[in-house]
Protein backbone atom coordinates (compact mmCIF):
# COMPACT_ATOMS: atom_id res chain seq x y z
CA UNK A 1 0.00 0.00 0.00
CA UNK A 2 2.67 2.41 1.01
CA UNK A 3 4.77 1.59 -2.00
CA UNK A 4 1.83 2.19 -4.23
CA UNK A 5 1.55 5.78 -3.10
CA UNK A 6 5.22 6.60 -3.30
CA UNK A 7 5.49 7.68 -6.95
CA UNK A 8 2.60 10.07 -6.53
CA UNK A 9 4.18 11.68 -3.58
CA UNK A 10 7.42 12.19 -5.46
CA UNK A 11 5.57 13.83 -8.29
CA UNK A 12 3.94 16.21 -5.89
CA UNK A 13 7.32 17.25 -4.63
CA UNK A 14 8.54 18.12 -8.05
CA UNK A 15 5.55 20.15 -9.11
CA UNK A 16 4.40 22.12 -6.12
CA UNK A 17 7.05 22.14 -3.48
CA UNK A 18 9.67 24.76 -3.18
CA UNK A 19 13.22 24.50 -4.31
CA UNK A 20 16.10 24.44 -1.86
CA UNK A 21 17.27 27.90 -2.92
CA UNK A 22 13.77 29.22 -2.45
CA UNK A 23 13.65 27.74 1.02
CA UNK A 24 16.97 29.26 1.92
CA UNK A 25 15.97 32.70 0.61
CA UNK A 26 12.74 32.49 2.55
CA UNK A 27 14.47 31.56 5.78
CA UNK A 28 17.04 34.33 5.37
CA UNK A 29 14.31 36.87 4.73
CA UNK A 30 12.33 35.67 7.74
CA UNK A 31 15.41 35.70 9.92
CA UNK A 32 16.38 39.25 8.94
CA UNK A 33 12.84 40.57 9.33
CA UNK A 34 12.49 38.69 12.57
CA UNK A 35 15.63 40.32 13.86
CA UNK A 36 14.24 43.74 13.03
CA UNK A 37 10.96 42.88 14.74
CA UNK A 38 12.64 41.43 17.80
CA UNK A 39 14.89 44.42 18.34
CA UNK A 40 12.54 46.55 20.46
CA UNK A 41 11.40 43.53 22.46
CA UNK A 42 14.96 42.56 23.21
CA UNK A 43 15.70 46.10 24.33
CA UNK A 44 12.59 46.21 26.51
CA UNK A 45 13.22 42.84 28.12
CA UNK A 46 16.87 43.49 28.59
CA UNK A 47 16.17 46.89 30.14
CA UNK A 48 13.72 45.34 32.53
CA UNK A 49 16.46 43.14 33.96
CA UNK A 50 19.12 45.83 34.12
CA UNK A 51 20.22 47.08 37.51
CA UNK A 52 20.22 50.82 37.98
CA UNK A 53 23.94 51.04 37.40
CA UNK A 54 23.57 49.56 33.93
CA UNK A 55 20.44 51.46 32.88
CA UNK A 56 22.25 54.76 32.79
CA UNK A 57 25.56 53.51 31.57
CA UNK A 58 27.18 55.35 28.69
CA UNK A 59 27.48 54.23 25.91
CA UNK A 60 24.22 52.27 26.44
CA UNK A 61 24.53 48.52 26.42
CA UNK A 62 22.20 46.50 24.27
CA UNK A 63 22.12 43.29 26.29
CA UNK A 64 22.03 43.21 30.06
CA UNK A 65 25.28 42.10 31.70
CA UNK A 66 24.24 41.43 35.29
CA UNK A 67 20.54 40.61 35.19
CA UNK A 68 18.58 41.42 38.31
CA UNK A 69 14.97 41.11 39.41
CA UNK A 70 15.19 44.38 41.31
CA UNK A 71 12.97 46.25 38.83
CA UNK A 72 10.19 43.69 39.12
CA UNK A 73 10.47 43.74 42.90
CA UNK A 74 10.12 47.51 42.74
CA UNK A 75 6.98 47.16 40.68
CA UNK A 76 5.41 44.82 43.20
CA UNK A 77 6.48 46.99 46.09
CA UNK A 78 4.86 50.01 44.46
CA UNK A 79 1.78 47.91 43.79
CA UNK A 80 1.51 46.96 47.43
CA UNK A 81 1.72 50.63 48.37
CA UNK A 82 -1.23 51.59 46.24
CA UNK A 83 -4.22 53.17 47.87
CA UNK A 84 -6.76 50.76 46.36
CA UNK A 85 -5.85 47.06 46.59
CA UNK A 86 -3.98 46.32 43.41
CA UNK A 87 -6.12 43.30 42.61
CA UNK A 88 -8.96 45.71 42.03
CA UNK A 89 -7.18 47.28 39.03
CA UNK A 90 -6.45 43.84 37.65
CA UNK A 91 -10.07 42.82 38.12
CA UNK A 92 -11.30 45.99 36.40
CA UNK A 93 -9.19 45.41 33.33
CA UNK A 94 -9.85 41.68 33.14
CA UNK A 95 -13.58 42.21 33.56
CA UNK A 96 -13.95 45.00 31.00
CA UNK A 97 -11.70 43.16 28.56
CA UNK A 98 -13.59 39.88 28.80
CA UNK A 99 -17.01 41.53 28.58
CA UNK A 100 -15.95 43.82 25.76
CA UNK A 101 -14.19 41.18 23.68
CA UNK A 102 -16.89 38.53 23.91
CA UNK A 103 -19.66 41.08 23.38
CA UNK A 104 -17.91 42.61 20.42
CA UNK A 105 -17.21 39.30 18.72
CA UNK A 106 -20.82 38.15 19.11
CA UNK A 107 -22.48 41.43 18.15
CA UNK A 108 -20.17 42.10 15.21
CA UNK A 109 -20.54 38.53 13.94
CA UNK A 110 -24.32 38.63 14.13
CA UNK A 111 -24.44 41.90 12.24
CA UNK A 112 -21.85 40.69 9.74
CA UNK A 113 -23.88 37.54 9.11
CA UNK A 114 -26.95 39.59 8.37
CA UNK A 115 -25.07 41.99 6.11
CA UNK A 116 -23.38 39.15 4.26
CA UNK A 117 -26.19 36.65 3.89
CA UNK A 118 -29.53 38.39 4.28
CA UNK A 119 -31.14 40.52 1.64
CA UNK A 120 -32.69 43.52 3.28
CA UNK A 121 -33.78 46.91 2.05
CA UNK A 122 -31.11 49.55 2.80
CA UNK A 123 -28.69 46.82 3.90
CA UNK A 124 -25.89 47.99 1.67
CA UNK A 125 -26.47 51.64 2.49
CA UNK A 126 -26.28 50.89 6.21
CA UNK A 127 -23.09 48.93 5.74
CA UNK A 128 -21.57 51.74 3.70
CA UNK A 129 -22.40 54.16 6.49
CA UNK A 130 -20.67 51.97 9.07
CA UNK A 131 -17.52 51.61 6.99
CA UNK A 132 -17.39 55.33 6.29
CA UNK A 133 -17.56 56.05 9.98
CA UNK A 134 -14.35 54.08 10.44
CA UNK A 135 -12.49 56.94 8.84
CA UNK A 136 -13.62 59.68 11.13
CA UNK A 137 -10.91 61.10 13.33
CA UNK A 138 -11.23 60.16 16.96
CA UNK A 139 -10.26 63.54 18.38
CA UNK A 140 -13.26 65.32 16.99
CA UNK A 141 -15.77 62.96 18.49
CA UNK A 142 -14.16 63.09 21.92
CA UNK A 143 -16.31 65.91 23.20
CA UNK A 144 -19.61 64.67 21.73
CA UNK A 145 -18.76 61.20 23.01
CA UNK A 146 -18.17 62.54 26.48
CA UNK A 147 -21.48 64.38 26.43
CA UNK A 148 -23.18 61.23 25.22
CA UNK A 149 -21.78 59.26 28.14
CA UNK A 150 -22.84 61.99 30.49
CA UNK A 151 -26.40 62.04 29.17
CA UNK A 152 -26.64 58.28 29.41
CA UNK A 153 -25.36 58.47 32.97
CA UNK A 154 -22.52 56.10 32.16
CA UNK A 155 -19.67 58.31 33.24
CA UNK A 156 -17.56 56.65 35.87
CA UNK A 157 -18.91 53.17 35.26
CA UNK A 158 -17.80 50.02 33.46
CA UNK A 159 -20.31 50.79 30.71
CA UNK A 160 -18.20 53.69 29.50
CA UNK A 161 -15.35 51.29 28.78
CA UNK A 162 -17.28 48.27 27.52
CA UNK A 163 -20.17 49.57 25.42
CA UNK A 164 -18.26 51.71 22.88
CA UNK A 165 -15.96 48.75 22.25
CA UNK A 166 -18.92 46.55 21.32
CA UNK A 167 -19.79 48.44 18.17
CA UNK A 168 -16.36 48.95 16.65
CA UNK A 169 -16.80 48.94 12.85
CA UNK A 170 -13.53 47.19 11.95
CA UNK A 171 -14.69 43.89 13.43
CA UNK A 172 -17.91 44.05 11.46
CA UNK A 173 -16.06 44.70 8.22
CA UNK A 174 -13.61 41.85 8.80
CA UNK A 175 -16.30 39.34 9.73
CA UNK A 176 -18.47 40.31 6.78
CA UNK A 177 -15.68 39.76 4.29
CA UNK A 178 -15.11 36.26 5.67
CA UNK A 179 -18.77 35.30 5.85
CA UNK A 180 -19.44 36.46 2.32
CA UNK A 181 -17.19 33.66 1.14
CA UNK A 182 -19.36 30.94 2.62
CA UNK A 183 -21.37 29.34 -0.15
CA UNK A 184 -25.10 30.05 0.06
CA UNK A 185 -25.79 26.43 -0.81
CA UNK A 186 -24.81 25.08 2.63
CA UNK A 187 -27.01 27.59 4.40
CA UNK A 188 -29.78 26.79 1.98
CA UNK A 189 -29.55 23.06 2.55
CA UNK A 190 -29.50 23.58 6.31
CA UNK A 191 -32.68 25.65 6.01
CA UNK A 192 -34.23 22.91 3.92
CA UNK A 193 -33.46 20.45 6.66
CA UNK A 194 -35.33 22.65 9.08
CA UNK A 195 -32.45 24.30 10.91
CA UNK A 196 -33.40 27.56 12.60
CA UNK A 197 -31.57 30.77 11.74
CA UNK A 198 -30.07 30.76 15.18
CA UNK A 199 -28.80 27.21 14.75
CA UNK A 200 -27.35 28.00 11.34
CA UNK A 201 -25.50 30.99 12.75
CA UNK A 202 -23.96 29.14 15.68
CA UNK A 203 -23.41 25.71 14.19
CA UNK A 204 -22.65 26.43 10.56
CA UNK A 205 -21.47 30.00 10.06
CA UNK A 206 -19.38 30.59 13.16
CA UNK A 207 -17.35 27.35 13.05
CA UNK A 208 -16.51 28.03 9.41
CA UNK A 209 -15.17 31.49 10.03
CA UNK A 210 -13.23 30.52 13.13
CA UNK A 211 -9.93 31.99 11.84
CA UNK A 212 -11.73 35.30 11.42
CA UNK A 213 -13.14 35.58 14.92
CA UNK A 214 -10.04 34.20 16.57
CA UNK A 215 -8.16 36.99 14.81
CA UNK A 216 -10.80 39.48 15.86
CA UNK A 217 -10.38 38.37 19.48
CA UNK A 218 -6.72 39.32 19.29
CA UNK A 219 -7.49 42.81 17.97
CA UNK A 220 -10.31 43.51 20.37
CA UNK A 221 -8.28 42.19 23.29
CA UNK A 222 -5.39 44.39 22.33
CA UNK A 223 -7.55 47.52 22.39
CA UNK A 224 -9.37 46.82 25.63
CA UNK A 225 -6.38 45.49 27.52
CA UNK A 226 -4.55 48.74 26.93
CA UNK A 227 -7.50 51.02 27.60
CA UNK A 228 -6.76 53.55 30.30
CA UNK A 229 -10.28 54.95 30.23
CA UNK A 230 -8.97 58.10 31.87
CA UNK A 231 -11.50 60.28 30.05
CA UNK A 232 -14.55 58.61 31.51
CA UNK A 233 -13.46 57.05 34.80
CA UNK A 234 -12.67 59.06 37.91
CA UNK A 235 -13.19 56.74 40.85
CA UNK A 236 -9.95 55.14 41.87
CA UNK A 237 -11.61 51.76 42.42
CA UNK A 238 -12.87 51.66 38.83
CA UNK A 239 -9.59 52.54 37.17
CA UNK A 240 -7.86 50.06 34.94
CA UNK A 241 -4.56 48.24 35.15
CA UNK A 242 -2.80 50.18 32.37
CA UNK A 243 -3.76 53.39 34.12
CA UNK A 244 -2.43 52.19 37.46
CA UNK A 245 0.76 50.87 35.90
CA UNK A 246 1.41 54.05 33.99
CA UNK A 247 1.00 55.92 37.26
CA UNK A 248 3.57 53.63 38.83
CA UNK A 249 6.07 54.06 36.06
CA UNK A 250 5.53 57.78 35.69
CA UNK A 251 8.12 59.84 37.47
CA UNK A 252 10.77 60.67 34.92
CA UNK A 253 14.10 58.95 34.69
CA UNK A 254 14.24 57.69 38.27
CA UNK A 255 11.55 55.14 37.44
CA UNK A 256 13.11 54.03 34.15
CA UNK A 257 13.77 50.52 35.42
CA UNK A 258 10.27 50.19 36.83
CA UNK A 259 8.86 51.46 33.56
CA UNK A 260 10.77 48.83 31.60
CA UNK A 261 9.58 46.07 33.94
CA UNK A 262 6.00 47.27 33.67
CA UNK A 263 6.08 47.23 29.86
CA UNK A 264 7.32 43.65 29.90
CA UNK A 265 4.58 42.63 32.35
CA UNK A 266 1.89 44.30 30.23
CA UNK A 267 3.10 42.54 27.09
CA UNK A 268 2.82 39.06 28.55
CA UNK A 269 -0.95 38.70 28.53
CA UNK A 270 -1.63 39.86 24.93
CA UNK A 271 1.20 37.60 23.87
CA UNK A 272 -0.44 34.64 25.61
CA UNK A 273 -3.78 35.45 23.96
CA UNK A 274 -2.06 35.66 20.61
CA UNK A 275 -0.36 32.30 21.02
CA UNK A 276 -3.55 30.66 22.22
CA UNK A 277 -5.61 32.01 19.35
CA UNK A 278 -3.03 31.23 16.67
CA UNK A 279 -2.53 27.66 17.79
CA UNK A 280 -6.29 27.17 17.68
CA UNK A 281 -6.55 28.52 14.16
CA UNK A 282 -4.01 26.04 12.90
CA UNK A 283 -5.68 23.09 14.60
CA UNK A 284 -9.17 23.77 13.35
CA UNK A 285 -8.35 24.64 9.80
CA UNK A 286 -6.37 21.54 9.05
CA UNK A 287 -9.43 19.44 9.78
CA UNK A 288 -12.35 21.48 8.47
CA UNK A 289 -12.79 23.85 5.57
CA UNK A 290 -16.18 23.93 3.98
CA UNK A 291 -15.23 26.62 1.48
CA UNK A 292 -14.94 25.10 -1.93
CA UNK B 1 -49.67 31.51 -4.77
CA UNK B 2 -46.08 30.69 -5.36
CA UNK B 3 -45.16 34.36 -5.66
CA UNK B 4 -46.90 35.20 -2.42
CA UNK B 5 -45.05 32.56 -0.50
CA UNK B 6 -41.71 33.74 -1.87
CA UNK B 7 -42.44 37.27 -0.80
CA UNK B 8 -43.16 36.03 2.67
CA UNK B 9 -39.84 34.21 2.76
CA UNK B 10 -38.02 37.34 1.66
CA UNK B 11 -39.86 39.33 4.31
CA UNK B 12 -38.93 36.90 7.00
CA UNK B 13 -35.37 36.92 5.83
CA UNK B 14 -35.19 40.71 5.95
CA UNK B 15 -36.73 40.89 9.41
CA UNK B 16 -34.30 38.32 10.77
CA UNK B 17 -31.51 40.32 9.17
CA UNK B 18 -32.59 43.54 10.85
CA UNK B 19 -32.81 41.74 14.17
CA UNK B 20 -29.24 40.52 13.79
CA UNK B 21 -27.83 43.92 13.00
CA UNK B 22 -29.93 45.78 15.56
CA UNK B 23 -27.53 45.50 18.52
CA UNK B 24 -24.62 46.62 16.42
CA UNK B 25 -26.44 49.48 14.76
CA UNK B 26 -27.81 50.81 18.03
CA UNK B 27 -24.32 50.91 19.54
CA UNK B 28 -22.94 52.39 16.37
CA UNK B 29 -25.61 55.07 16.32
CA UNK B 30 -24.91 56.25 19.84
CA UNK B 31 -21.13 56.05 19.89
CA UNK B 32 -20.16 56.81 16.32
CA UNK B 33 -22.87 58.41 14.25
CA UNK B 34 -24.39 60.85 16.72
CA UNK B 35 -21.00 62.18 17.88
CA UNK B 36 -19.94 62.60 14.26
CA UNK B 37 -23.10 64.55 13.45
CA UNK B 38 -22.63 66.58 16.60
CA UNK B 39 -19.12 67.48 15.49
CA UNK B 40 -20.51 68.75 12.18
CA UNK B 41 -22.66 71.15 14.19
CA UNK B 42 -19.52 72.33 15.99
CA UNK B 43 -17.76 72.92 12.70
CA UNK B 44 -20.45 75.40 11.71
CA UNK B 45 -20.29 77.24 15.00
CA UNK B 46 -17.96 79.14 17.17
CA UNK B 47 -17.72 77.54 20.56
CA UNK B 48 -17.18 79.27 23.83
CA UNK B 49 -16.42 77.35 26.98
CA UNK B 50 -17.99 78.61 30.16
CA UNK B 51 -18.07 77.29 33.69
CA UNK B 52 -19.30 73.73 33.33
CA UNK B 53 -21.01 74.42 30.02
CA UNK B 54 -20.39 75.62 26.50
CA UNK B 55 -22.08 78.00 24.11
CA UNK B 56 -22.49 77.48 20.40
CA UNK B 57 -23.06 80.37 18.04
CA UNK B 58 -23.92 79.56 14.47
CA UNK B 59 -21.47 81.18 12.05
CA UNK B 60 -22.10 79.24 8.84
CA UNK B 61 -19.16 78.13 6.73
CA UNK B 62 -16.77 80.60 8.32
CA UNK B 63 -14.63 77.88 9.92
CA UNK B 64 -14.25 76.04 6.63
CA UNK B 65 -13.33 79.25 4.83
CA UNK B 66 -10.69 80.04 7.44
CA UNK B 67 -9.15 76.59 7.34
CA UNK B 68 -9.05 76.29 3.57
CA UNK B 69 -8.25 79.83 2.49
CA UNK B 70 -6.52 81.55 5.39
CA UNK B 71 -4.67 78.86 7.35
CA UNK B 72 -1.26 78.49 5.70
CA UNK B 73 -0.47 75.13 7.23
CA UNK B 74 -3.59 73.14 6.46
CA UNK B 75 -3.42 72.58 2.72
CA UNK B 76 0.29 71.63 2.51
CA UNK B 77 -0.19 69.37 5.53
CA UNK B 78 -3.12 67.65 3.90
CA UNK B 79 -1.21 67.13 0.65
CA UNK B 80 1.85 65.76 2.37
CA UNK B 81 -0.11 63.27 4.44
CA UNK B 82 -1.93 62.16 1.29
CA UNK B 83 1.42 61.66 -0.44
CA UNK B 84 2.78 59.58 2.40
CA UNK B 85 -0.30 57.43 2.34
CA UNK B 86 -0.18 56.91 -1.42
CA UNK B 87 3.26 55.36 -1.09
CA UNK B 88 2.84 53.56 2.20
CA UNK B 89 -0.49 51.79 1.78
CA UNK B 90 0.32 49.73 -1.35
CA UNK B 91 3.72 48.82 0.06
CA UNK B 92 2.21 47.75 3.36
CA UNK B 93 -0.48 45.64 1.69
CA UNK B 94 1.99 43.91 -0.62
CA UNK B 95 4.52 43.39 2.14
CA UNK B 96 1.96 41.93 4.52
CA UNK B 97 0.58 39.63 1.85
CA UNK B 98 4.09 38.46 1.06
CA UNK B 99 4.93 37.80 4.69
CA UNK B 100 1.58 36.11 5.35
CA UNK B 101 2.24 33.77 2.46
CA UNK B 102 5.62 32.82 3.84
CA UNK B 103 4.24 32.40 7.34
CA UNK B 104 1.54 30.15 5.98
CA UNK B 105 4.08 27.70 4.58
CA UNK B 106 5.06 24.69 6.53
CA UNK B 107 8.45 25.01 8.15
CA UNK B 108 10.06 24.46 11.49
CA UNK B 109 9.52 27.30 13.95
CA UNK B 110 6.49 28.65 12.16
CA UNK B 111 4.62 29.44 15.36
CA UNK B 112 7.60 31.38 16.64
CA UNK B 113 7.97 33.28 13.37
CA UNK B 114 4.31 34.27 13.48
CA UNK B 115 4.68 35.53 16.98
CA UNK B 116 7.72 37.56 16.09
CA UNK B 117 5.86 39.30 13.28
CA UNK B 118 2.98 40.15 15.53
CA UNK B 119 5.17 41.61 18.27
CA UNK B 120 5.21 45.18 16.90
CA UNK B 121 1.43 45.35 17.21
CA UNK B 122 1.69 44.50 20.87
CA UNK B 123 4.48 46.96 21.50
CA UNK B 124 3.11 49.90 19.59
CA UNK B 125 -0.31 49.77 21.16
CA UNK B 126 -1.03 52.64 23.44
CA UNK B 127 0.20 52.37 26.94
CA UNK B 128 3.36 50.46 26.27
CA UNK B 129 4.54 53.09 23.86
CA UNK B 130 3.85 55.71 26.47
CA UNK B 131 5.84 53.78 29.00
CA UNK B 132 8.81 53.61 26.68
CA UNK B 133 8.84 57.33 27.17
CA UNK B 134 11.48 57.15 29.82
CA UNK B 135 13.70 55.16 27.50
CA UNK B 136 13.26 57.74 24.78
CA UNK B 137 14.48 60.35 27.21
CA UNK B 138 17.52 58.24 27.93
CA UNK B 139 18.25 57.59 24.30
CA UNK B 140 17.93 61.18 23.23
CA UNK B 141 20.14 62.33 26.04
CA UNK B 142 22.79 59.86 24.92
CA UNK B 143 22.53 61.24 21.43
CA UNK B 144 22.84 64.74 22.73
CA UNK B 145 25.87 63.97 24.85
CA UNK B 146 27.67 62.13 22.09
CA UNK B 147 27.00 65.05 19.74
CA UNK B 148 25.86 62.73 17.01
CA UNK B 149 23.86 65.28 15.03
CA UNK B 150 23.22 62.96 12.08
CA UNK B 151 20.93 60.64 14.01
CA UNK B 152 17.95 62.24 15.58
CA UNK B 153 16.73 59.72 18.09
CA UNK B 154 14.51 62.21 19.84
CA UNK B 155 11.40 61.02 18.08
CA UNK B 156 9.21 58.02 19.05
CA UNK B 157 9.46 56.64 15.57
CA UNK B 158 13.20 56.57 15.74
CA UNK B 159 13.28 54.79 19.05
CA UNK B 160 14.33 51.57 17.47
CA UNK B 161 16.49 52.99 14.72
CA UNK B 162 18.36 49.96 13.50
CA UNK B 163 20.54 51.91 11.11
CA UNK B 164 22.29 53.99 13.66
CA UNK B 165 22.47 50.98 15.92
CA UNK B 166 24.39 49.06 13.27
CA UNK B 167 26.55 52.07 12.60
CA UNK B 168 27.37 52.46 16.23
CA UNK B 169 27.84 48.94 17.44
CA UNK B 170 29.07 47.08 14.42
CA UNK B 171 31.22 49.90 13.16
CA UNK B 172 29.99 49.74 9.60
CA UNK B 173 30.80 52.99 7.87
CA UNK B 174 30.34 55.03 4.71
CA UNK B 175 28.04 54.07 1.88
CA UNK B 176 27.21 50.65 3.26
CA UNK B 177 25.94 51.97 6.55
CA UNK B 178 23.99 54.73 4.82
CA UNK B 179 22.28 52.15 2.63
CA UNK B 180 21.61 49.83 5.52
CA UNK B 181 20.22 52.58 7.66
CA UNK B 182 17.95 53.81 4.88
CA UNK B 183 16.62 50.36 4.07
CA UNK B 184 16.12 49.28 7.65
CA UNK B 185 14.48 52.58 8.51
CA UNK B 186 11.76 52.12 5.97
CA UNK B 187 11.43 48.40 6.41
CA UNK B 188 10.84 48.99 10.04
CA UNK B 189 8.22 51.66 9.43
CA UNK B 190 6.42 49.35 7.09
CA UNK B 191 6.86 46.18 9.09
CA UNK B 192 5.73 47.78 12.30
CA UNK B 193 2.48 48.92 10.74
CA UNK B 194 1.84 45.62 8.94
CA UNK B 195 1.21 43.32 11.91
CA UNK B 196 -2.57 43.48 11.82
CA UNK B 197 -2.65 43.12 8.04
CA UNK B 198 -0.40 40.07 8.17
CA UNK B 199 -2.72 38.47 10.67
CA UNK B 200 -5.81 39.20 8.57
CA UNK B 201 -4.16 37.73 5.50
CA UNK B 202 -3.06 34.69 7.49
CA UNK B 203 -6.60 34.07 8.63
CA UNK B 204 -7.71 34.34 5.02
CA UNK B 205 -5.05 31.96 3.77
CA UNK B 206 -5.94 29.47 6.45
CA UNK B 207 -9.59 29.42 5.54
CA UNK B 208 -8.84 28.21 2.01
CA UNK B 209 -9.80 24.54 1.94
CA UNK B 210 -6.83 22.20 1.53
CA UNK B 211 -8.95 20.23 -0.93
CA UNK B 212 -8.70 23.04 -3.49
CA UNK B 213 -4.93 22.85 -3.41
CA UNK B 214 -5.11 19.09 -3.49
CA UNK B 215 -7.20 19.19 -6.64
CA UNK B 216 -4.86 21.67 -8.30
CA UNK B 217 -1.89 19.52 -7.41
CA UNK B 218 -3.47 16.45 -8.92
CA UNK B 219 -4.22 18.39 -12.08
CA UNK B 220 -0.53 19.25 -12.22
CA UNK B 221 -0.61 22.98 -11.46
CA UNK B 222 2.73 24.55 -10.62
CA UNK B 223 3.26 26.52 -7.42
CA UNK B 224 3.31 29.72 -9.47
CA UNK B 225 -0.03 28.91 -11.06
CA UNK B 226 -1.53 27.88 -7.75
CA UNK B 227 -0.54 31.21 -6.26
CA UNK B 228 -2.08 33.35 -9.00
CA UNK B 229 -5.11 31.20 -9.75
CA UNK B 230 -6.10 30.02 -6.27
CA UNK B 231 -4.40 31.85 -3.44
CA UNK B 232 -4.75 35.38 -4.80
CA UNK B 233 -8.42 35.21 -5.84
CA UNK B 234 -9.36 33.45 -2.60
CA UNK B 235 -7.88 36.16 -0.40
CA UNK B 236 -8.80 39.06 -2.66
CA UNK B 237 -11.70 40.19 -0.45
CA UNK B 238 -9.14 40.64 2.31
CA UNK B 239 -6.93 42.80 0.13
CA UNK B 240 -9.82 45.24 0.22
CA UNK B 241 -10.07 44.94 4.01
CA UNK B 242 -6.37 45.47 4.44
CA UNK B 243 -6.15 48.40 2.05
CA UNK B 244 -8.97 50.06 3.92
CA UNK B 245 -7.45 49.23 7.27
CA UNK B 246 -4.05 50.56 6.23
CA UNK B 247 -5.50 53.82 5.00
CA UNK B 248 -7.47 54.29 8.18
CA UNK B 249 -4.55 53.28 10.33
CA UNK B 250 -2.24 55.74 8.63
CA UNK B 251 -4.83 58.53 8.63
CA UNK B 252 -6.09 58.26 12.15
CA UNK B 253 -2.75 57.45 13.67
CA UNK B 254 -1.95 59.92 16.42
CA UNK B 255 1.44 60.62 14.86
CA UNK B 256 -0.10 61.62 11.51
CA UNK B 257 0.67 65.22 10.61
CA UNK B 258 -3.00 66.10 10.18
CA UNK B 259 -4.05 64.43 13.41
CA UNK B 260 -1.41 66.38 15.27
CA UNK B 261 -2.70 69.58 13.67
CA UNK B 262 -6.34 68.80 14.52
CA UNK B 263 -5.46 67.84 18.06
CA UNK B 264 -3.45 71.01 18.48
CA UNK B 265 -6.21 73.21 17.09
CA UNK B 266 -8.88 71.62 19.24
CA UNK B 267 -7.15 71.07 22.52
CA UNK B 268 -4.03 73.23 22.24
CA UNK B 269 -5.62 76.40 20.89
CA UNK B 270 -9.11 75.47 22.17
CA UNK B 271 -10.75 76.19 18.80
CA UNK B 272 -13.27 73.42 18.59
CA UNK B 273 -15.06 74.93 15.62
CA UNK B 274 -11.95 75.23 13.46
CA UNK B 275 -10.71 71.82 14.61
CA UNK B 276 -14.01 70.18 13.70
CA UNK B 277 -13.97 71.89 10.31
CA UNK B 278 -10.44 70.57 9.70
CA UNK B 279 -11.52 67.09 10.70
CA UNK B 280 -14.49 67.24 8.38
CA UNK B 281 -12.45 68.35 5.38
CA UNK B 282 -9.88 65.70 6.16
CA UNK B 283 -12.60 63.10 6.53
CA UNK B 284 -14.26 64.01 3.23
CA UNK B 285 -10.97 63.82 1.36
CA UNK B 286 -10.27 60.36 2.78
CA UNK B 287 -13.80 59.22 2.08
CA UNK B 288 -13.62 60.27 -1.58
CA UNK B 289 -10.19 58.66 -1.98
CA UNK B 290 -11.29 55.46 -0.34
CA UNK B 291 -14.45 55.25 -2.37
CA UNK B 292 -12.34 55.57 -5.52
CA UNK B 293 -9.76 53.05 -4.34
CA UNK B 294 -12.47 50.70 -3.07
CA UNK B 295 -14.32 50.86 -6.37
CA UNK B 296 -11.14 50.12 -8.27
CA UNK B 297 -10.10 47.28 -5.97
CA UNK B 298 -13.49 45.62 -5.73
CA UNK B 299 -13.37 45.01 -9.49
CA UNK B 300 -10.59 42.56 -8.76
CA UNK B 301 -12.24 41.00 -5.76
CA UNK B 302 -13.43 37.51 -6.37
CA UNK B 303 -16.42 36.17 -4.48
CA UNK B 304 -17.15 32.51 -4.71
CA UNK B 305 -20.89 32.62 -4.54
Amino acid sequence: MRKFFMPRKRKRRRTLNRSLQGDAAMMIFLFLMGLVMMFPIIIAVSNAFKPLSELFIFPPRFIVRHPTLENFKDVFRLMADSWVPFLRYIFNTVFTTLAGVSGHVIIASLAAYAFAKHRMPFGNALFGLVVTALMFSGYVTQIPNYLMMKNLGWLDSYFALIVPALASPLGLFLMKQFMEQLPDSILESARMDGASEWYIFWKMVMPNVKPAWLTLIIFAFQDLWNATGSTYIYSEELKTLPYALSQISAGSISRAGVSAAVSVLMMLVPLAVFIFSQSNIIETMSTSGIKE
Amino acid sequence: MKGKKRLKMAHKNAIAGYLYIAPFIIGFLFFFLLPVIESFRYSLSSMKMGAGRYELTYIGWENFRKVLLIDTKFNPGLLSSLGTMAIQVPVIVIFSFFVANILNQRFRGRALARMVFFLPVIITSGVILKMENADVLLQSSYQYVSGNAGNEMSDFQRLFDIGSFLQKYLGAGGVVSALISMATDHIYDIAISAGVQILIFLAGLQSIAPSVYEAARIEGASGWEVFWKITLPMVSPLILVNALYSVIDSFTNASNEMMVMINDTMFGQVQFGAGSAMAWIYFLVIAILLAAAGGLLSRFVFYET
